[in-house]
């Protein structure tokens, strides 16, 4: 028995994703009016594509900026360090395990923190430049990137450490992924549209 | 400085625009791109679907009209997408309505063709008609 309500799960990913309520409600509407569940998620989930799509039209500079930052020498340095851990690890060898790893964990973890801030403080200066970029969003952006990151890059280090099992290649590629990721959430955040398109609609 | 001859204008018309191009910053010129006020593909047919719909037009019933005479179905974000493309370009304008229970509590958004609108319209349509005539026979096209 078709259900009276659309999928709670898809009409959440529409109102937060989109913020176009006057789509959400047409949905809904249609929804009631015959059309299938597969009918609602197809039509939210093209929704979801079009407006990450426009997103990505509107904050190019965004996408970039984190494309040239990530690729930026602080992985290769980062690399090379984890493949000479004496060089980092000799500050923190004093302790006794576990607290050198937990020094050593954060260590790493507080320096690829930096590196990706002062990647956002360089995006922001360039986005103040041309437009206004106001304290809420270079907190969003400040939040995000650490929301996203610290996972990321604590995964980036545990694997590193067990360097030895895993192929360097992939290890590389993906501490570029894990760089590239957090700046362009943040980055996308942080900066106002390029064509000062709104989120949401704005009827006259 | 010598003034430049009264023949040489268009040379300083061109001069003074390149100086301006130059003095833009690259990110306005693309901006500017962006900003280009002729119909699209989807645009025209979506523009045609709301002056078919007439009065009290909003998204589902355009995207309905658009999907009987497309023959096949039509995602709605993308009519809305191309609707506020739409009304960015002064093409159409939109007006919210009241929020209705079978809607979930969502007003509708209703939309109208400017006079803007239905100009470009025709012009479109004048533009292609002239193309079409244009055209020598198609072989091994379907319509």
């Amino acid at each position: 028995m078709k259900q009276v309500n659309p999928p709670a799960a898809a009409t959440w990913l529409l109102e937060h994703m989109t913020k176009n309520d006057a789509l959400a409600g047409d949905l809904f509407e249609g929804y009631r009016h015959g059309r299938s569940a597969g009918w609602y998620w197809r039509q939210v989930m093209a929704a979801l594509a079009i407006r990450f799509a426009e997103g990505l039209g509107d904050r190019w500079p965004a996408v970039v900026f984190a494309a040239l930052w990530s690729a930026m020498p602080f992985p290769w340095w980062w690399g090379f360090v984890v493949r000479h851990e004496d060089i980092l690890t000799g500050y923190v060898v004093v302790f006794p395990w576990p607290y050198s790893m937990i020094c050593f964990l954060a260590l790493s973890i507080a320096s690829a923190v930096a590196f990706v801030w002062l990647g956002l403080a360089v995006c922001l200066l360039f986005g103040c430049l041309k437009r206004t970029v106001r304290r809420p969003r270079v907190l969003r952006a400040l939040r995000a990137s650490l929301l996203i990151f610290v996972p990321l890059q604590f995964g980036v280090v545990l694997l590193s450490l067990s360097a030895a099992r895993i192929n360097q290649e992939l290890l590389l590629v993906f501490s570029h992924f894990c760089f590239f990721v957090p700046l362009l959430v943040s980055a996308w955040l942080g900066l106002p549209a390029a064509g000062g398109a709104a989120s949401s609609p704005a009827p006259s | 400085m010598a003034r430049p001859a009264s023949g040489d204008s268009a040379l300083v018309d061109r001069t003074d625009s390149t100086n301006r191009l130059h003095g833009q910053d690259f990110f306005s010129i693309i901006e500017q791109m962006r900003e280009r006020n002729y119909l699209g593909e989807f645009e025209l047919m979506v523009l045609l679907a709301l002056i078919q719909t007439g009065d009290d037009a909003y998204g589902l019933p355009i995207s309905q009209e658009l999907a009987k005479r497309r023959g096949r179905d039509v995602s709605l974000g993308s009519v809305y997408a191309a609707l506020d493309r739409l009304e960015k370009k002064g093409f159409v304008s939109s007006a919210l309505g009241d929020p209705t229970p079978e809607r979930g509590g969502r007003a509708k958004r209703y939309f109208r063709v400017t006079k803007a609108g239905l100009c470009q319209v025709h012009e479109t349509r004048k533009v292609l008609t002239r193309l079409w005539h244009g055209l020598p026979a198609l072989k091994g096209a379907r319509a």
